[in-house]
């Protein structure tokens, strides 16, 4: 196999990983997500939970770590493996919460909870989904992975920081007229 | 600043203590503008969802190994799908010192003997795709330049047989003469891209195998959504063999031994991917 050839012996450093998810290298992530699967998601299994909640859990706890890392809110004093395990450990303690207070409750209860807002949040989702792609991605990058307008620029090879400004402004005013209109259409069923 | 920015700014922290103090006023003064920050808000936490799930999808295609039997969930084809299309790609390299001996031999003998079978048998079998090879190379090397230094000697005598043919034959080789032939050798020259020769087959209709693939009696079978967007296959010939597959910006492994249905396995080292990049790149 051609693969064996080029496979380097690479184990990446702590620090060095955690500097590559600061400047937003997905494969860190992955290789993060693949280094801790089994330490992680034992966590929620030998806690009643299932595989899948324990992968769901540590999916979430990644993302969470991920944008915390990118927009500098994190500044690593531990293990990176400890950070996680910790949002991890929050993450599901919430989740049972939330399950013991659906068994506790009775049913008829739990629906008098805003029915309006998954639907509309639904909305949201669909409007991004019209998007092109680039538009969601300078929205994302900027809104989530609070990137700088120079480092949006570099990513998706705009010109300079003038062009990333005026597509996230432009695509962010198609993304409010979208949701606007999907919203009054919604009203108008309801 | 207008209110498209200042609440946008409001709802991102970039502002300062005193402007966000006056805003927050403002917006308590205001209901209209309460109600446009309440919608913003909104939206922002879409755009923040969209993006928490397009990670978790990401990490949900990383093979973990062991015993997890993970379904893809939420393969979402993106909005900016490019449209249908197969772009299959076979690659050969030249690492190794053999292959750099035999490529100048190869594009000497070619520049040489132009009107050789024996040049273009070796163009044969270095690039092992009959089909394509044969297409390419034939007017290039074969017949029509006899014909015409023929035709040039005797053009009174044979004038009225070769006189049809002629018109057909006669202007490719010329322009073959002039570049086609220094084609042919750049070509082969530059680690030559050519059509694969393995057939590949989609199917998206099971749901148990939705991003897996199989190969039988040569021929790929890819199972998921691959008739919705672009999709190709790289096969690199060198001292061993192999085949990747690259689909939205990720690059997978194709194990020509594996006849049974699996999962596309894919691939992380940052070193293959920048030598996969650059081969795609050519």
């Amino acid at each position: 196999m051609a693969y064996r050839v080029f496979k380097l012996k690479s184990e990446m450093s702590e620090a060095e990983i955690f500097e590559r998810i600061k400047g937003g290298d997905e494969k860190a992530l992955e290789l993060i997500y693949k280094k801790y699967y089994r330490m992680m998601t034992k966590l929620v299994i030998t806690n009643s939970g299932t595989e899948d909640e324990a992968r769901d859990v540590y999916q979430d706890a990644l993302v969470v770590f991920w944008q915390k890392a990118r927009s500098g809110n994190l500044v690593m004093t531990s293990k990176m493996s400890t950070y996680i395990y910790s949002v991890c450990q929050n993450l599901w303690r919430k989740e049972l919460d939330r399950k013991k207070r659906l068994s506790n409750e009775e049913k008829d209860s739990s629906e008098t909870l805003d029915l309006d807002s998954p639907e509309r949040e639904k909305i949201i989702a669909k409007c991004m989904d019209q998007l092109g792609e680039t538009c969601r991605k300078v929205l994302m990058y900027y809104y989530f992975d609070e990137m700088s307008m120079q480092e949006i620029a570099d990513k998706l090879g705009f010109a300079n920081t003038d062009t990333a400004k005026t597509k996230k402004y432009k695509c962010k005013q198609k993304l409010d007229e979208l949701v606007k209109t999907q919203y009054s259409e919604q009203d108008f069923l309801d | 600043m207008s209110n498209f920015e200042l609440i946008d700014d409001y709802l991102t922290n970039r502002l300062t203590e005193s402007e966000r103090v006056a805003f927050e006023q403002q917006v308590a003064s205001d209901p209209s503008l309460k109600a446009d920050v309440e919608l913003q808000k909104n939206i922002l936490q879409g755009i923040k969802s969209a993006r928490a799930a397009e990670l978790k999808t990401m990490l949900n295609n990383v093979p973990v190994g062991g015993s997890l039997s993970m379904p893809f969930t939420g393969l979402k084809i993106a909005a900016g799908v490019i449209g249908a299309g197969i772009l299959i790609t076979s690659l050969y390299y030249y690492f190794q010192p053999q292959a750099l001996k035999e490529a100048p031999n190869l594009s000497s003998s070619i520049q040489d003997s132009v009107q050789g079978h024996d040049s273009l048998e070796s163009v044969e079998k270095l690039i092992p795709t009959p089909e394509p090879a044969q297409e390419d190379h034939d007017p290039v090397v074969a017949e029509p330049k006899k014909e015409k230094s023929l035709e040039v000697k005797k053009e009174n005598t044979i004038a009225s047989e070769v006189k049809k043919p002629k018109i057909e034959v006669v202007d490719p080789t010329e322009d073959v003469h002039a570049e086609n032939n220094s084609d042919v050798r750049s070509e082969i020259s530059k680690s030559s891209v050519t059509i694969s020769h393995i057939q590949v087959e989609t199917d998206s209709s099971s749901k148990k195998y939705n991003f897996h693939y199989q190969f039988n009696n040569g021929k790929l079978q890819l199972y998921g959504p691959f008739d919705k967007s672009l999709y190709e296959i790289l096969e690199i010939h060198g001292d061993s063999h192999a085949v990747f597959m690259f689909y939205k910006e990720n690059y997978y492994l194709l194990d020509e031994t594996q006849t049974k249905v699996t999962k596309l396995a894919l691939i992380k080292d940052s070193t293959l991917i920048k030598k996969l990049n650059e081969y795609r790149g050519r």
